[in-house]
């Protein structure tokens, strides 16, 4: 038997009001649905008398009486027409680049391509986004004060300008999206053991643009680019850096083979990253398939 | 066989999940009974390995007559990233062709609060939006996000207001300020005029 506090204090909280089904209640804050009455059982359906209204049979949108309506009268601007089978290039500045150039995130010693932008871990290429490289844009150009070896996807003329007052050369190449892949990350590339693919060549709509000297497009012809240099040295007014007698010149003649995507290495080959080696096979069918444009 | 040394391994593996927080309590023989079952357990699977593994056994596909080649793994040497940040680059003259140059060390000691550089040397300021909803009308605001705050932040902020009253000539500049965390929200588009101010200061 409890003693006689426990009782008491039990017999009243039997008594005392408690939290149940019965009276509890939603909060002050609680927003109500609006009671719509959906008019079950009668007649009208709250849509009035007769009519178009009662019977929902209004003209389509955009009918205009008869005439000729707005939809139709206007012509259309596809902007977004095929977004996701367009080539997109991500763009980065001429400031940019001199500001990577300044802080030693890249090295001019050595010619700039995707990779060494990407290495620098501040910009990335993503495949699934349909990316085929960097569109280096015109902001900075006449800041811009280096003389490197660009290679890029996509440029203009005001920007092959500033960087060949340098003394620079800039290319344009294109790399297919499995190319792509591996100059974004080459390290992680590598630790998979996949032979280095051979690049392919740029589709039909964008073989114009590579095979053109006035974009420094690496398929075009070497002396017609040697031309175009000196033509926009004249319409843009600089003297242009004799190259011949340039003491970095193999640095800024480098250029790759247009199968070949990193500067050394070549398609076909696999990287070791564990024994710190390169295996090169042999076998014939391998070595024709790595060595020919189909 | 094999179906009753994975069933065996498996109750095993079970029992010793079970006994390893309790093994102080239980009597040391049974224990060591037990883990010598284990111990069976595992000899017996060495012992017959599963038949899954003899596949490999055909390499037809793959290139087996390869050269190997060390001197050329140099080519593969710049293709690496660099794992730390490079540290302060020495210019002769400053600022550099893109308009960076380093904190002013003398200046920003004499101040009573400090904004340090990130990994990357530059300023921790970054502008920003957010989304409001006025009465169903999607409206953006735009802030400025200044991190890396040291010392009085709250002096950092009575300074800042006033330099961008007297910028922008309007009365009110909307500021919060988060001790904790030691950042400052100012509300508007005034990321430049907050860089210039910090470097300025010589942040």
């Amino acid at each position: 038997m409890a003693s006689k506090v426990t009782e008491g204090a039990l017999t009243l909280l039997k008594t005392l009001p408690r939290v149940a089904l019965n009276n509890i209640k939603d909060l002050p804050t609680t927003l109500y649905k609006k009671k719509t009455d959906r008019a079950a059982g009668r007649k009208k359906k709250g849509r009035g008398d007769k009519g178009q209204g009662a019977r929902g049979t209004w003209d389509p949108i955009g009918y205009e009486g008869g005439q000729a309506p707005l939809i139709l009268t206007t012509p259309v601007e596809k902007h977004y027409g095929k977004y996701a089978v367009r080539r997109q290039y991500p763009p980065i500045s001429l400031l940019e680049v001199q500001r990577l150039i300044d802080l030693q995130r890249v090295d001019i010693k050595r010619p700039i391509d995707i990779t060494s932008i990407c290495n620098t871990n501040l910009y990335h290429l993503d495949v699934s986004k349909n990316h085929f490289g960097f569109n280096l844009t015109e902001e900075g150009c006449d800041v811009f004060n280096a003389k490197v070896n660009l290679e890029v996807q996509w440029v203009t003329e005001l920007v092959i300008a500033a960087v060949e007052r340098n003394g620079g050369t800039i290319t344009t190449r294109y790399y297919d999206p499995q190319c792509v892949a591996a100059l974004n990350n080459p390290k992680a590339f590598f630790e998979k053991g996949l032979p280095i693919p051979k690049c392919k060549l740029p589709p039909q709509d964008a073989l114009e643009f590579y095979s053109n000297p006035n974009n420094r497009g690496y398929l075009a012809d070497p002396e017609k680019v040697l031309e175009a240099r000196e033509k926009l040295a004249q319409k843009y007014g600089y003297k242009l850096p004799d190259l011949s007698s340039d003491p970095v010149k193999s640095l800024l003649l480098m250029r790759k083979d247009p199968l070949q995507i990193f500067y050394g290495l070549e398609p076909g080959w696999i990287v070791n990253m564990a024994d710190k080696c390169i295996l090169k096979p042999k076998d014939e069918d391998y070595l024709r398939y790595y060595a020919n444009v189909y | 066989m094999a179906a009753y040394t994975v069933a065996l391994f498996r109750a095993c593996s079970q029992c010793k999940r079970i006994l390893k927080p309790v093994s102080a309590a239980i009597d040391k023989s049974h224990v060591s009974k037990l883990w010598s079952v284990l111990e069976g357990s595992k000899r017996l699977l060495t012992t017959a390995p599963p038949q899954s593994t003899d596949k490999i056994e055909d390499k037809s596909e793959y290139p087996v007559d390869f050269e190997i080649s060390y001197d050329e793994f140099k080519h593969v040497l710049p293709l690496l990233p660099i794992e730390t940040v490079p540290g302060v680059p020495n210019h002769p003259s400053y600022p550099t062709p893109s308009g960076w140059f380093p904190p002013n060390l003398e200046l920003r000691s004499k101040q009573k609060y400090l904004v340090r550089r990130t990994k990357n040397h530059m300023l921790p300021v970054y502008p920003g939006t957010t989304h409001k909803r006025i009465e169903h009308i999607k409206t953006v605001q735009h802030y400025v996000h200044i991190k890396k705050i040291e010392g009085d932040i709250w002096a950092l902020e009575a300074d800042l207001r006033l330099h961008l009253q007297q910028k922008t000539g309007l009365p009110k500049i909307k500021t919060q300020v988060h001790e904790v965390g030691r950042f400052i929200r100012v509300r508007g588009m005034y990321a430049d005029e907050v860089a210039s101010f910090l470097f300025g200061r010589g942040m």
